[in-house]
């Protein structure tokens, strides 16, 4: 039997197919679609509101759940499924942090040093807000294509400006100044 | 009716979601669509569900 030839020849004919792919229709339609969802993000980060930036992160973890879940993707599923009560969290310390009556139970049950950072507690949200945020890192090496990549770090810029909010919150609430 | 990227932008919900329904969806899309607007949303909205019924297996609306 004659060795197998290169592949040098296959390799350059997939080039040549993904060149006409990305040619078509379809292929402008799904890049327009992915500026479009950028462009939201971005305004979404734009407001500074935390509630709705934290209601973008848990819409994108939930369609990621369901997609992943159906690939069986089991370490994405994993992670993904592990978000979800950090986002939750977050949901819960927002609806307290405006009144000071009821976070300062939050407040008091974050007293030790390694528990505050800049006088303010490192509550259940802003542990999540990291632990949500180094996910993401983890995330940007799962995905090829650059304009995912540039998704998931805008997702990060946004939960960063998302956790201002609440810091901001939780000093007016207990009467700091950040 | 051109929508692609648009689609996003339309102010008419009824519009879009009509030109969105056009192509038979991958059941987790269907899945992710129930689990934000409700079972109802899909029931009403005429999307052919056959891909979901075929991955969760029918019935996976009324779950």
């Amino acid at each position: 039997m004659s060795a197998p030839k290169n592949i040098k020849r296959p390799l350059a004919t997939e080039a040549q197919a993904i060149a006409k792919n990305r040619a078509t229709p379809s292929a402008r339609e799904l890049v327009d679609a992915r500026k479009a969802l950028l462009a939201r993000i971005k305004e979404i980060a734009a407001t500074g509101k935390a509630e709705l930036i934290v209601e973008m992160e848990k819409d994108f973890i939930q369609n990621d759940l369901d997609r992943y879940a159906k690939a069986n993707d089991k370490e994405m599923t994993g992670s993904l499924n592990a978000a979800l009560p950090g986002v939750a969290a977050i949901e819960q310390q927002l609806a307290i942090v405006d009144d000071p009556e009821g976070y300062k139970a939050i407040d008091r049950g974050h007293g030790l040093p390694e528990n505050r950072k800049q006088g303010l507690p490192l509550d259940e949200a802003r542990q999540s807000f990291a632990s949500h945020r180094a996910r993401l890192g983890n995330y940007v090496k799962y995905r090829l294509e650059e304009t995912e990549k540039q998704r998931i770090h805008e997702r990060g810029k946004a939960l960063g400006i998302a956790e201002k909010d609440c810091m901001a919150r939780q000093a007016k609430t207990l009467g700091s100044a950040i | 009716m051109v929508y692609s990227a648009e689609g996003n932008k339309a102010d008419d919900d009824d519009a879009f979601w009509q030109w969105y329904s056009l192509i038979a969806l991958p059941g987790h899309t269907l899945m992710t669509l129930k689990r934000w607007y409700g079972a109802d949303f899909i029931r009403g909205t005429g999307f052919d569900i056959s891909n979901a019924d075929k991955d969760y297996g029918p019935g996976w609306l009324e779950k």
